[in-house]
């Protein structure tokens, strides 16, 4: 990937990622469900309801989060080192990280049954 | 000749403090933290994609056993939940800034020609400010997060 579309989709997913993860963590605010604390945010009649009701945007934070951090750690390595085999290497574990961790996010939002 | 050059750091020169408080420069501070809190975020996000799994595979008796109790109270998977939010707050708050910094080119003042005692030009503007803002931020943030998590 070219640097500088590698520096577009850390900016593109980090300004995404300030308003889903932001959501993300006010939504265990225990007002928010009326419930007595933060684990109670957790339980399987709430968390059900937002899995089902939001899924769109829990699967925008997950392929977000899974590019911006896959593509973080993958800038640092390749700061380690510049030899071709080893940007051949990085990239391709890059790619099948982000493929095999979508692909349990996904699976997690779309398999998960009724309480 | 050394294959490697003694002063050729490579990746460990994101995590050397050697240099955080030259020329009294925030920015450098703001930086490694950034990558640490960055790493730490990673690990705990993957741990947590992967956990978050069992709800599909086990159901939800077992995720109200193993995930939901194991957050109540103190203890070492809260204390870990604890680190990553504030994590999540630093990185966020500083990535806030550096949208603004590098993507809109916003608080880093006019360039000028490099004059001692050489402090950047770009920390003359609102940045150093900015850079501050964030660390106190983030404390006060994480501090009232804490205080959800482990008092409400």
């Amino acid at each position: 990937m070219r640097a500088g579309i590698s520096a577009l989709v850390q900016y593109v997913t980090a300004f995404l990622l300030v308003f889903l993860v932001s959501w993300h963590l006010a939504l265990r605010f225990p007002p928010v469900y009326g419930v007595e604390d933060f684990p109670a945010t957790l339980m399987p009649e709430v968390l059900y309801k937002e899995i089902t009701g939001s899924w769109f945007l829990l699967s925008l934070l997950l392929v977000a989060v899974v590019l911006h951090g896959i593509n973080g750690i993958r800038t640092m390595l390749l700061e380690w080192n510049t030899s071709r085999n080893w940007t051949l290497a990085v990239n391709a574990a890059s790619l099948l990280a982000a493929i095999v961790l979508s692909a349990i996010g996904i699976h997690t939002i779309i398999a998960v049954a009724p309480p | 000749m050394k294959r490697i050059l003694e002063n050729r750091l490579g990746i460990w020169a994101s995590f050397k403090l050697m240099g955080a408080t030259l020329n009294n420069n925030p920015e450098r501070i703001a930086f490694i933290l950034h990558r640490i809190t960055g790493i730490i975020l990673v690990g705990f996000i993957f741990a947590h994609i992967v956990s978050t799994n069992s709800l599909a595979r086990n159901g939800w008796e077992s995720w109200v056993a193993v995930e939901v109790e194991h957050l109540r109270g103190i203890n070492p998977i809260s204390i870990a939940f604890f680190i990553a939010i504030g994590a999540a707050v630093y990185h966020g708050l500083n990535g806030i800034r550096l949208l603004l910094v590098e993507a809109l080119a916003l608080w880093i003042g006019k360039p000028e020609r490099p004059k001692p005692p050489y402090v950047a030009p770009s920390l003359k503007g609102f940045q150093r400010k900015a850079i501050y803002a964030v660390f106190v931020l983030s404390i006060i943030i994480w501090a009232a997060i804490g205080y959800v998590m482990f008092f409400w």
